[in-house]
């Protein structure tokens, strides 16, 4: 899905990440990396292998976009497990021209700073690219550049025609725009349609409300 | 005369001092314990079970003399930590009034951690406990020493454990004590039911001598009749409150009279008291709220003015179906429908319990179609059709539970476990290479675990299976609890006084400030800290009144299938030209109903009825084969499973006890699709409801319970628990994060093998299936939905089956959108 936001060329993609071919750079949120390393700490024993789908699947979506930069906005890590994971560094192996960035979200603050082989550069409470001011909470935008965010990890629930559905969506309002969760092992919050401009991840596809 | 006989002589003597006489199934009972039998007594609630299985008990434990003190002898285990007190005190009351040298205690969920310890360094000669606290019990390090010289145990209001988790896992703390201490000997206590022999083998265990069966003769004499009201006053198509009879019930309530209203719901019955309060306030001093969340003292307090005289009209739920002897009633009402004949039997055996006297019980219908189950209902208690109550076989979760407390209460051989456990009757098909697994899951966690040594919260030492971190051992008791509860929190004052518990689920949607209904009163939330809710009281009115998940149960067999009889009966009358008033009071004040029933469509008859209509919504098709809601639900699923197949489509489903929905978004040809004889076909049957169950995310739903008592959830890390913040997942997010990274998990394996034993019982589903092959179905299109159909339009469940991409849904929905816009 191709739109248009503060006169910059946006692709929403349906593995709930933003592509700005302009300046060649993706933007996901809320990675919630280790999050099954953290349960499995605490001894509850879920699967292996849930937070190396959802790398894969951003290592994918690099490719497919030829993307020169990577920004993370909040919420890479689920908490400090995620430092015996080895997912993040494989990336970084397997992406070695990419340009990584993160914003810190809430997350990220139970780790003090993240391995030099994962290759990030942190940004401490905002980073501006392009048009917009890229954060992780849903704040400023006010006065300045349009905010792009995500820790809501917001979801559209659609109901009609006798059909029900909730699904994780983007959605532009005035000052603030917000990503859909990166990782699929996560519920959210439910956002209203009319607060603004709401795209649903349909399957495959991103679809306009 | 031996010892024990002796000690029996002088307990009858007591009794009959007391000025009663002992009953022929008490003394039945007292035999088959003094030759040393295991056994089930099933006799009407009120006529002294109680003593006919701790009598026995009891003069077994003093024919040991001095060693009577030397510990524990008698273990009684009642499922209600509400009832406890009512039963000690019972207990009690001889071993006081004849200065015998044994020892009396309770330890439930309520007793202060001193008395608990206490109870630990001395057991007392006997223990009151409930299922959890037992499991508890059982995983001290000294189990084995504790329970070593235990003779009776007492399994009270057996049938209501049997068919749940806690009573799988009644059965496996039984094994264990009768590994403990081989001479055991197990009595349980239970309403009528239709299978007691099978009843009675669950609660001995399936190694040991065929359990004595004690049965008082003779029929429960049930008078049943129904509050109608006004001639005019007319019922609803639909309803579950029954605001309709509300005037005919304050009309017939007389604080005068002693009575007890039950209803089926803790929501059904705040409301009912509130507004009963509301057109009454002179009945403050005598009316009274009863049920399983409101604080112990309150509902003790309930029961004692009960007793005395002060309190007399007392809305109640199924916490006043058991065995808490408080006297008599002299008056019984039932708001709404009786679920099935063992329950109200029960309800009934309130009113004037005393030997020979008549039961009578009022039932005052909430909707109109109620009027049929009534009518329905007298036949089937006049006929005997008792229902059964299947024990839950092979519950894995409860299993890996129990593994652990033996774990954590000195330790096992995997062998001699494996043995103990196949004695249950739960898990007497219990095959070693599960056994294995389970182990496996509580010693590695499964797969997911094996790489990771730190995890592990079981171990092995010299061969036998131990927990030796002392935190892991404390977590775990910790949740023992956790079969029977959702989260919930503790409602109280915020100068002190608890009024009971809440569900999380509830308080999370109240905001500061604002008010909601509890223990009858309106309360306004001040805060929330940690798992204490604080209020204080308010004024004026609200709706806000908390539901408590598993609320409403499903309509029994047998009063389904004698509703379905009744309705045949009376169409074959309305075609004949015959009156209805033949039938009852109730069916001739349902003929209005009935009558617009066969002039919109077909009263149901011999054939399955199958109604087909279109709503601005969509297409409908309604079915009514009368199987109770959870096959019905299991039929929905299955027909939607079939037909979606074929076509890309979505269906909403929908069941009651009597019939089940299917909503196709858009357009669909039902009546083209239902000549087909496949969809009733009951080969594949198995594959395809397997496949019902994944669609209709039956399973997502069944594994939330799982999850939490095989630990895998730790519902006290709730949202308003300090710390643990990173462990916050839903059960249901869980489910899909094994269903993609580990299908064959046990536990998942397990929620789709409940699903297909609640929902799709294959025999009664290919009953179904088979009648609707061999009878046909009825089809009628319908202008508008009867009213069979209506409640199924009202009361939709959200459950939905859809084979189209999420994008085509989607579009719909907008298209829709754009329409209504349009509009």
């Amino acid at each position: 899905m191709i739109t248009e936001l503060q006169g910059e060329r946006v692709e929403l993609l349906a593995a709930r990440a933003v592509f700005l071919p302009r300046l060649g750079a993706l933007l996901v949120a809320d990675l919630h990396v280790g999050k099954a390393e953290t349960f499995q700490r605490m001894g509850v024993p879920v699967p292996r292998g849930v937070g190396g789908a959802d790398v894969a699947r951003l290592s994918a979506t690099i490719r497919a976009c030829a993307a020169r930069s990577l920004w993370v906005l909040g919420d890479l890590v689920h908490d400090r497990d995620a430092l015996d994971t080895d997912e993040m560094s494989r990336l970084r192996r397997d992406h070695p021209d990419v340009a990584l960035h993160v914003v810190r979200g809430n997350h990220d603050r139970h780790v003090p700073a993240l391995p030099d082989a994962w290759g990030f550069e942190e940004h401490a409470a905002h980073a501006a690219l392009g048009p917009f001011d890229l954060r992780h909470e849903p704040e400023g935008g006010d006065a300045g550049p349009y905010t792009l965010c995500g820790h809501l990890h917001p979801m559209a629930k659609l109901q009609g025609a006798g059909d029900e559905l909730l699904l994780p969506c983007f959605q532009f309002g005035r000052r603030i725009g917000l990503l859909p969760a990166f990782t699929t092992w996560s519920s959210g919050v439910r956002v209203d349609p009319a607060d603004g401009r709401t795209f649903v991840v349909a399957g495959d596809e991103v679809v306009e409300l | 005369m031996t010892d024990a006989a002796q000690h029996l002589e002088r307990l009858r003597e007591w009794m009959r001092a007391q000025g009663w006489c002992p009953q022929p199934h008490q003394e039945e009972t007292w035999a088959a314990r003094a030759a040393g039998r295991d056994g089930l007594v099933c006799v009407p609630t009120g006529t002294g079970k109680t003593y006919a299985a701790y009598f026995g008990a009891l003069a077994a434990a003093l024919a040991e003399g001095d060693g009577a003190r030397a510990g524990l002898r008698v273990l009684w285990v009642t499922p209600l930590r509400a009832m406890a007190r009512d039963i000690e005190a019972a207990l009690l009351r001889p071993v006081e009034e004849l200065g015998l040298p044994v020892s009396v205690a309770s330890r439930i969920g309520d007793t202060s951690s001193y008395r608990k310890r206490k109870l630990r360094e001395r057991m007392p000669t006997v223990l009151l406990t409930t299922p959890e606290s037992l499991s508890i019990l059982l995983s001290y390090e000294d189990a084995a020493e504790k329970f070593a010289l235990l003779q009776t145990v007492v399994v009270d209001e057996w049938h209501e454990l049997v068919g749940s988790k806690r009573g799988s896992q009644t059965e496996l703390a039984l094994a264990r004590m009768r590994g403990f201490a081989p001479g055991v000997r197990t009595w349980a206590l239970s309403a009528t039911l239709g299978n007691v022999r099978e009843l009675a083998v669950a609660a001995a265990g399936v190694a040991s001598a065929p359990p004595a069966l004690i049965q008082s003769g003779g029929r429960a004499d049930v008078v049943i009749r129904s509050l109608l009201g006004d001639e005019d006053a007319a019922l609803p198509w639909f309803g579950f409150l029954g605001g309709a009879m509300f005037d005919a019930v304050v009309e017939a309530l007389d604080p005068r009279v002693s009575t007890l209203l039950f209803t089926n719901t803790r929501n059904q019955a705040e409301r009912w008291y509130r507004a009963l309060l509301e057109r009454r306030p002179e009945w403050f001093e005598h009316l009274a709220l009863h049920h399983g969340s409101i604080d112990a003292d309150e509902r003790a307090r309930i029961e004692a003015g009960l007793n005395s005289g002060r309190v007399t009209l007392v809305v109640c739920t199924s916490s006043l179906d058991l065995g808490v002897d408080f006297a008599p009633v002299e008056r019984v009402l039932q708001i709404g429908s009786a679920r099935g004949v063992s329950q109200l039997l029960q309800r009934a055996g309130r009113s004037g319990h005393r030997p020979g006297a008549r039961s009578e019980v009022w039932m005052v219908p909430t909707h109109a179609m109620q009027l049929m189950e009534i009518a329905a209902l007298r036949r089937a208690v006049a006929d005997g059709a008792v229902e059964d109550r299947q024990p839950v076989t092979l519950p894995l979760d409860v299993l890996a539970q129990h593994l652990v407390t033996c774990a954590v209460g000195g330790g096992f051989d995997p062998d001699a476990l494996y043995r103990e456990v196949r004695a249950t009757a739960a898990f007497a098909s219990l095959e070693r290479a599960t056994f294995d697994r389970v182990l496996a899951f509580v010693e590695a966690g499964g797969e997911a675990l094996s790489a990771y040594p730190r995890f592990h919260k079981v171990t092995r030492a010299a061969g036998r299976v131990v927990v030796d971190d002392q935190a892991a051992c404390r977590a775990h008791r910790m949740a023992i609890g956790t079969i029977t509860q959702d989260s919930s929190m503790r409602v109280r004052y915020v100068n002190g006084g608890t009024l009971g518990q809440i569900e999380e689920r509830f308080v999370s949607r109240v905001r500061p400030g604002e008010r909601f209904v509890f223990a009858g009163r309106v309360l306004e939330l001040v805060s929330i800290r940690d798992m204490d809710v604080r209020v204080r009281a308010a004024r004026g009115r609200t709706d806000h009144v908390p539901k408590w998940v598993g609320g409403r149960l499903p309509l029994s067999d047998s009063l389904a299938v004698a509703t379905a009889a009744l309705f045949s009966e009376v169409r074959r009358a309305v075609e004949a030209g015959g009156a209805l008033a033949e039938f009852g009071d109730e069916v001739g004040r349902a003929s209005p109903l009935l009558l617009r029933q066969a002039q919109l469509s077909k009263l149901p008859g011999e054939q399955v009825l199958a109604e087909v209509t279109e709503t601005r919504e969509g297409s409908h098709l309604f079915l009514f084969p009368f199987g109770g809601q959870l096959a019905n639900e299991g039929l929905a699923a299955l027909i939607a499973a079939r037909l979606g197949a074929a076509d890309e489509v979505t269906f909403a489903l929908s069941a009651n006890d009597y019939g089940l929905e299917l909503m196709a978004a858009g357009s669909f040809d039902f009546e083209a699709r239902l000549r087909d004889p496949e969809l009733w076909s009951t080969a594949r049957l198995d594959d395809d409801a397997i496949e019902a169950v994944n669609g209709a995310e039956l399973g997502r739903r069944q594994f939330r319970e799982i999850a939490r008592v095989a630990g895998l959830v730790q519902e006290g890390f709730g949202r308003f628990r300090k710390g643990a913040r990173q462990l916050q997942t839903s059960a249901g997010l869980l489910y899909d994060v094994f269903a993609e990274h580990e299908p064959d998990h046990l536990l998942l394996t397990q929620a789709r093998r409940e699903v297909l034993q609640r929902h799709f019982d294959r025999d009664r589903l290919a009953v179904v299936l088979e009648r609707i092959q061999r009878e046909g179905l009825e089809v009628v299109r319908t202008a508008q939905p009867s009213p069979l159909a209506f409640p199924l339009l009202l009361d939709r469940v959200e459950a939905r089956i859809s084979t189209e991409s999420e994008l085509r849904r989607v579009e719909r929905i907008k298209a829709r959108w754009l329409e209504q816009v349009g509009a």
